[in-house]
């Protein structure tokens, strides 16, 4: 389907554009939060906050570097993880969040975990498409193994065998930056 | 999760740098089971009629339709219904593939014994009833998923959009009495191909336009991979149409070891027909009940005597005995014997294969009418003397046709056919030439798909067709007849 118009809407910005960019867009920005905020309330302030930043940013959106659900997919994805991180923060036993450059981390640091990174999207790049695909669902969008494997129809099994795989493949790639 | 698996979810937490050519665009949860419904449709409703793919496509989207509707399933009732639908469609559909391989089709053909005539032809009932509930399974179907995808629309809050999926379901149903009809020609068949390809386009186009309302979508867990699940599915059918026809290569042989009391062969009857040129030992191999079709003989022609023709392996060597008979009613009659021999073949010529014949007594209208064609199979086992009917039935004006096999381990290898027939002339004062033939179809290979009798298949195409069967050879003698009153039949027969 073509927003190209309610694209235009929302940047001129006419009165009904935003509902009806909610009721375009409301379905896939819950798609994506939906399995990082395990909570129903998280999820609903979410998305509101996902659709006034798609509101306040609509103006940056350039069709020619990429589709309107990529960008708001990274918008939505961003602000569900934001919102997990700061809950986390919250509850002491969470898992802390060692990828952002924490307060205490100094420049060297901030370099080698940067460094990392790019090292670990250089290995997925070289994934096969599949592979890639299998990835991005469980690491990036924090998608359940039950829900790959529903979208993917396989069994989990088979989904649980190819993620085994995947790691073991990246693992082998990135060597001694993942190991310590 | 391990400290790698943390490690990956920390690192992938970053947005990917900008030498990473990744496109992190969103799954689309709906993609592939809506993109097989289409593909699967696509397949059903378009067959190729060479290299099996008539069977091989419609096979392949079955499946893909039941696997697309299977991760639907769960979504809605009307996805639920389309599953059940499908996989109803895929059992029906997969049975008639297996039975394909096997005579039933023709079993139905023989106790149903009623026909459809299309503007193509005359097809057996039952093979109309079977398209019509398949087709009928495949339409819900279609209703199902035009349905399911409205109240996936809803379920997001958008208006449905699902005009084409609706347009599909018309024309899925409207098939079956388009098919019914015989639609033939390009002029018919051509715009309506044309429609059916743009619908499907607007189906693909549907399940891309589905976008953001598709992320509504949840598909349903599966507790066996598709790929697995396809496998059961067309493994199965492949094994059982690998399997099957192996089993149903023999028609069985109606052997009978009947007393014959000892024939006269000092008769009147059978003196004055060697006095007419009637060859002696053809004479002596009939019964009296066979010699008595020929009182009142004046002429005698035999055509194909002691095998002077060269006959290709599994196909008999025939003769043929022309005896025009005085006739009270007509003035005369011409009374026929063929005598077909099946001579030293090998034991898996004999066990494996099916033979089939078809004798077209009358190309030229020389009978005004010919009586019921009999025929039987004689042969020895263990020394002891075997016969078999064969069964003849009559197709067209004229023509009969009959399949049969040959026993399995005849004395010497050694079969015997004879086949008898007469016809009262349509000129009765007159003397006429005409041609008659018998045409043979002899098995070649153990394995055929579909099941196929002679009868049905080869011995109604033309024996000089373009594309020659490469499962069944044919033979066919012509002979020259002769039809003329007393009198006059020697002159001109000469």
């Amino acid at each position: 389907m073509d927003h190209t118009e309610l694209i235009r809407a929302m940047q001129a910005r006419e009165n009904d554009a935003l509902p009806r960019f909610q009721t375009a867009f409301a379905p896939l920005v819950k798609y994506i939060v939906a399995p990082i905020l395990p909570d129903q309330r998280d999820r609903e302030e979410c998305l509101s906050d996902v659709f006034l930043r798609a509101w306040e940013s609509i103006g940056d959106y350039d069709q020619a570097k990429g589709t309107i659900t990529a960008w708001l997919g990274a918008i939505a994805r961003n602000a569900a993880l934001n919102r997990r991180r700061a809950n986390e923060r919250r509850r002491e036993d969470g898992p802390p969040d060692e990828a952002a450059p924490a307060p205490g981390d100094g420049p060297e640091e901030a370099a080698l975990k940067a460094e990392a990174v790019r090292a670990l999207w250089r290995a997925v790049d070289r994934l096969d498409r599949r592979e890639r695909d299998l990835f991005l669902r469980k690491y990036y969008y924090y998608q359940s193994t039950a829900q790959i494997a529903a979208e993917l129809g396989l069994s989990l099994r088979a989904v649980e065998g190819k993620l085994y795989r995947v790691r073991k493949r990246l693992q082998d790639e990135l060597g001694g930056v993942y190991r310590g | 999760m391990d400290e790698f698996d943390k490690l990956l979810y920390q690192g992938a937490a970053q947005l990917p740098p900008e030498e990473a050519t990744l496109s992190p665009e969103p799954p689309r949860p709906w993609k592939a089971p809506l993109d097989r419904v289409c593909l699967g449709l696509a397949l059903i409703t378009v067959t190729l009629d060479f290299l099996y793919l008539d069977v091989i496509l419609p096979a392949i989207g079955t499946v893909l339709l039941w696997l697309g509707l299977r991760a639907l399933r769960w979504e809605n009732g009307a996805f639920r219904f389309a599953y059940g639908c499908a996989t109803l469609y895929a059992v029906l559909r997969f049975a008639a593939i297996i039975s394909l391989a096997t005579p039933l089709d023709h079993w139905l053909a023989e106790i149903i014994d009623m026909e459809w005539h299309t503007a193509t032809g005359a097809v057996p009932f039952h093979s109309v009833v079977r398209v019509g509930v398949l087709q009928l399974t495949l339409t819900l179907a279609a209703a199902g998923l035009w349905q399911g995808l409205k109240a996936v629309f809803r379920k997001a809050g958008q208006r449905p959009r699902t005009g084409s999926a609706g347009a599909v379901t018309v024309m899925v149903f409207l098939l079956f009495p388009l098919a019914c009809v015989g639609l033939t020609g390009w002029l018919l068949v051509g715009p309506l191909l044309l429609i059916w390809v743009l619908l499907l386009r607007s189906l693909f186009k549907l399940s891309r336009s589905l976008d953001e309302a598709g992320y509504a979508l949840s598909p349903a867990p599966v507790k066996v991979s598709d790929g697995k699940a396809a496998a059961l599915w067309l493994g199965t059918a492949l094994a059982a149409v690998i399997v099957l026809p192996l089993c149903f290569t023999r028609l069985p042989v109606k052997s009978e070891t009947p007393v014959c009391k000892e024939d006269d062969l000092n008769s009147p009857l059978r003196a004055h027909l060697i006095d007419l040129g009637f060859p002696e030992d053809l004479l002596s191999e009939l019964r009296d009940g066979d010699v008595a079709r020929f009182q009142g003989a004046y002429g005698v022609t035999v055509k194909g005597y002691a095998g002077s023709g060269n006959y290709p392996d599994g196909i008999p060597n025939i003769t043929l005995a022309e005896v025009p008979v005085a006739d009270e009613t007509y003035g005369f009659r011409m009374v026929y014997l063929a005598r077909l021999d099946w001579d030293h073949m090998d034991d898996s010529h004999l066990r494996f294969y099916t033979e089939g014949l078809r004798v077209q007594p009358d190309y030229h209208g020389a009978f005004a009418s010919l009586d019921c064609m009999e025929g039987r199979l004689e042969w020895e086992e263990d020394g002891v003397f075997h016969t078999a009917p064969l069964d003849l039935r009559v197709i067209g004006w004229l023509d009969y046709t009959a399949d049969f096999s040959l026993p399995a381990h005849p004395d010497g290898g050694r079969v015997t056919g004879w086949l008898f027939w007469s016809g009262a002339p349509t000129h009765p004062t007159e003397p006429y030439i005409f041609n008659a033939s018998i045409t043979c179809a002899h098995r070649l290979a153990p394995w055929v798909y579909p099941y196929e009798l002679a009868s049905g298949g080869v011995l109604q195409n033309d024996p000089g067709a373009l594309f020659p069967s490469r499962s069944w050879r044919t033979f066919q003698n012509v002979f020259t007849c002769h039809a003329a009153p007393e009198g006059e039949y020697e002159e001109y027969r000469l």
